[in-house]
């Protein structure tokens, strides 16, 4: 160093300080970045009960929610598939219209949090969910065209898995950039990405197209367009999931493909207090695993899960429901509550009493609660009820608790107790559960595949239809279920064959076949008439 | 001040401390372009820190006991540190929530003990390396500490894991073996009386 001119050394001493202070101030950036960071995931105070149930993220974080407002006018081919004139996409898939000011106006059941898809990294721009609300609250549209929403009841409607194509159809389109995204933020919003946009987008793009990639051999390739309404194609149609598919997939990392017609309706979920088991085979006990287990199957990890904003989102929904009174007839349909004989009635309780009760409880009028019956809450065998089998009978039924209990980590807060899952200590019968019915009129369609429409079939009073259509249908007050047209409309247009594998509507043929050994025309309308008074 | 932290010049300062920010900046930035930020910080960081592991063992181990040579070793035996307590903050204070009980349920009890100990013993050395003056105790702990902790890296980034770390692994136990090959000639050219190299490592007072 001696022999460098005095000058030189000055200047390297100058540059040695300048990059020790650019390096210090670059640390320093980081440091408040960090910091600032910690506060995208925005603290809000504890959710209500009801507004969890509604808005609150279950780990299920989709989108960017810049990429939820574009996508469908970007892709307009996978989110309209009867064509633009049948409506937006909201309406084509069954879902909930939301109100300007209430979630930023997102449709019914998709939450916003500031946290990113899997990790649940805090994000500095929102994303878009999946909310409770989204299957258990449903659209019950009166003959007269006003429709009023239902908290608790198993969304009717909603074509959620199509719609899930229809998403992962457009993810996986090349032609989905950021910069495209871009250019459809313009032209919807006149306005240019943020760059907290720009940079989760370009953060989220890659990962979740690679992510629905790596998935393709497990869950085959979307279906996209008309499809989306081809029962051939999608045979799980609006309201009904294979509750155990996705969780075949991710706990048993298994194509789940291999003879699965376990096809369930989503289920209702009034005063979960009154069952332990739940799944209508009776498979999952604890209604919290329940909850945890569906947001699993939607997107969930086991580690976002645990963070304190989602965490307390499901558990706060979650205790919404324990007491969650489903609606009564008479709200809705006043006067044919009123013209219900009450003589007519009367016969029908005890038609009730005679043929139902042991298995479904009732409601006690002076205290208000439901009483269980002698078998309420017993697994029935499906040979014994008559009904589907396919929902029992899928592979991996009899493994899968097992690898669902080993797939939470040890210590984990939100892992099920194995008691719980079923097949396991606590029953191994392939079976249905015998399971209160409160808010009946209120559940339809009917059986675990919603393979029967109204009440008036499901008793037997009337002849159960063969094929019928599903989508928005209409409310049938008198039946006491879903109407169906002859033919499919743009708005009721999935084809429902019970003939198809795990469509059956065979089976519960209580209290008698349909003009078999027993029946009688009266006590059946009796009973449906005591049913239009029960809640 | 040690001796030794009294030698370090803005010189070695400067090619020291320029990498370790700019690494360990872009360890903790690189990750938001990510969807899962915090397994890719807990990665980049334990890279940062082995990164600057390696050099720091190299030069604990090779013989000569020059003021440069401690100051880099010091220097880079803290940034290393530095870097892999970021490692785990970020893998025991996030990842595992601050819980030790899910940190053994995770690890197994032999791999989080290490862990466990490599955390303190690295602090501890660095601390006296920086504040303490020479102490005979001193410097067989920190002959232990260069090889105990390099030698759980060496489990961990070679045997364990797979990828870039792995890869680090490898130039790290290379490195290290080269090292201490050239000591070995040392110490033997010394025994043979044909040079006198000071064989005290650098942790040593002159």
């Amino acid at each position: 160093m001696s022999s460098i001119p005095s000058l030189t050394r000055k200047l390297i001493r100058v540059l040695q300080v300048t990059a020790l202070g650019a390096s210090a101030l670059i640390l320093l950036f980081v440091v408040v970045l960090l910091i600032a960071e910690s506060r995208w995931n925005r603290p809000v105070e504890k959710p209500d009960e009801h507004s969890a149930f509604l808005y609150a993220s279950t780990g299920t974080e989709l989108m960017p929610k810049v990429v939820f407002d574009v996508l469908p006018d970007m892709f307009p081919d996978h989110f309209q598939p009867a064509g633009p004139a049948a409506g937006d996409w909201i309406t084509q898939f069954g879902f909930i219209r939301g109100r300007p000011g209430i979630n930023e106006g997102l449709p019914l059941g998709f939450s916003i949090s500031y946290q990113r898809p899997k990790s649940g990294a805090p994000s500095p721009v929102a994303f878009v969910g999946f909310s409770c609300g989204l299957c258990h609250v449903s659209p019950l549209t009166k003959p007269d065209g006003n429709t009023v929403m239902v908290e608790g009841m198993g969304n009717a409607s909603l074509d959620f898995i199509a719609w899930v194509d229809g998403v992962r159809s457009s993810i996986l389109d090349k032609r989905m950039t950021p910069a495209a995204i871009g250019e459809a933020c313009e032209r919807k919003f006149h306005r240019k990405l943020t760059a907290g946009e720009k940079i989760m987008v370009r953060a989220w793009l890659p990962g979740s197209r690679r992510f629905f990639e790596n998935n393709l051999p497990k869950y085959d390739a979307p279906f996209s367009g008309r499809d989306l309404r081809d029962a051939n194609l999608l045979p799980n149609g609006p309201a009904r999931t294979q509750p155990f598919r996705n969780l075949i997939r991710i706990v048993l990392d298994r194509p789940a493909t291999s003879g699965d017609h376990a096809y369930c309706k989503v289920p209702s979920l009034y005063e979960q207090k009154n069952r332990h088991w739940g799944q209508y085979d009776g498979s999952v006990g604890n209604r919290l695993s329940r909850s945890v287990l569906a947001a699993i199957a939607t997107g969930a990890t086991t580690d976002n899960l645990l963070e304190p904003h989602i965490e307390s989102g499901v558990l706060q929904a979650v205790n919404y429901t324990v007491n969650l009174h489903g609606p009564r007839y008479a709200a809705f349909f006043p006067d044919r509550a009123a013209a219900v004989n009450s003589q007519q009635a009367a016969r029908g309780r005890a038609v009730y009493m005679r043929y139902c009760v042991d298995c479904h409880g009732i409601r006690d009028e002076q205290t208000g609660a439901w009483t269980m019956g002698r078998l309420t809450g017993e697994v029935v065998p499906a040979q014994t009820i008559g009904t589907d089998a396919e929902r029992l009978s899928f592979r991996y039924y009899d493994e899968l608790p097992d690898a669902i209990f080993a797939f939470f980590p040890k210590g984990h807060p939100l892992r099920p107790k194995r008691e719980d899952l079923r097949p396991g200590p606590k029953g191994r019968v392939r079976g249905y559960m015998n399971a209160p019915i409160e808010s009946v009129f209120a559940r339809a369609p009917f059986l675990h595949n919603g393979s029967i429409l109204t009440l008036a079939e499901l008793i037997n009073l009337k002849p159960r239809r063969d094929v019928f259509y599903r989508g928005a249908n209409v409310y049938d007050p008198d039946d006491l279920g879903l109407a169906s047209p002859p033919s499919p409309t743009t708005t009721v247009y999935w084809r429902y064959d019970t003939h198809a594998r795990g469509n059956s509507n065979a089976g519960h043929d209580y209290p008698w076949p349909y003009r078999g050994t027993g029946w009688n025309e009266p006590d059946l309308m009796d009973l449906l008439a005591f049913l239009k008074t029960q809640y | 001040m040690n001796e030794i932290a009294k030698r370090i010049g803005i010189t070695e300062l400067t090619n020291i401390f320029v990498p370790f920010a700019l690494l360990l900046a872009a360890a903790l930035v690189v990750p938001e372009a990510r969807q899962d930020v915090l397994h890719a910080r807990i990665i980049f960081t334990i890279w940062v820190s082995l990164g600057f592991l390696i050099p720091s063992v190299v030069l604990f181990f090779l013989p000569g006991q020059g003021p440069k040579k401690s100051a880099y070793w010091l220097l880079c035996w803290t940034a290393g540190f530095i870097a892999y307590i970021v490692h785990f903050y970020y893998t025991v204070g996030v990842f595992f929530h601050g819980s030790l009980a899910e940190v053994y349920s995770a690890q197994r009890p032999v791999i989080a003990t290490s862990n466990l100990i490599d955390t303190v013993w690295w602090a501890l050395d660095v601390f006296l390396a920086w504040f303490v003056l020479d102490r005979k105790w001193i410097r067989v702990q920190r002959v232990l500490a260069h090889i105990y902790i390099p030698a759980t890296f060496f489990v961990s980034a070679v045997l364990i894991k797979h990828g870039f770390v792995k890869g680090l692994g490898i130039v790290m136990t290379i490195a290290v073996g080269i090292a201490l090959i050239i000591r070995f000639i040392s110490w033997r050219n010394r025994a043979e009386g044909h040079t006198a190299v000071t064989m005290a490592p650098p942790g040593a007072q002159a």
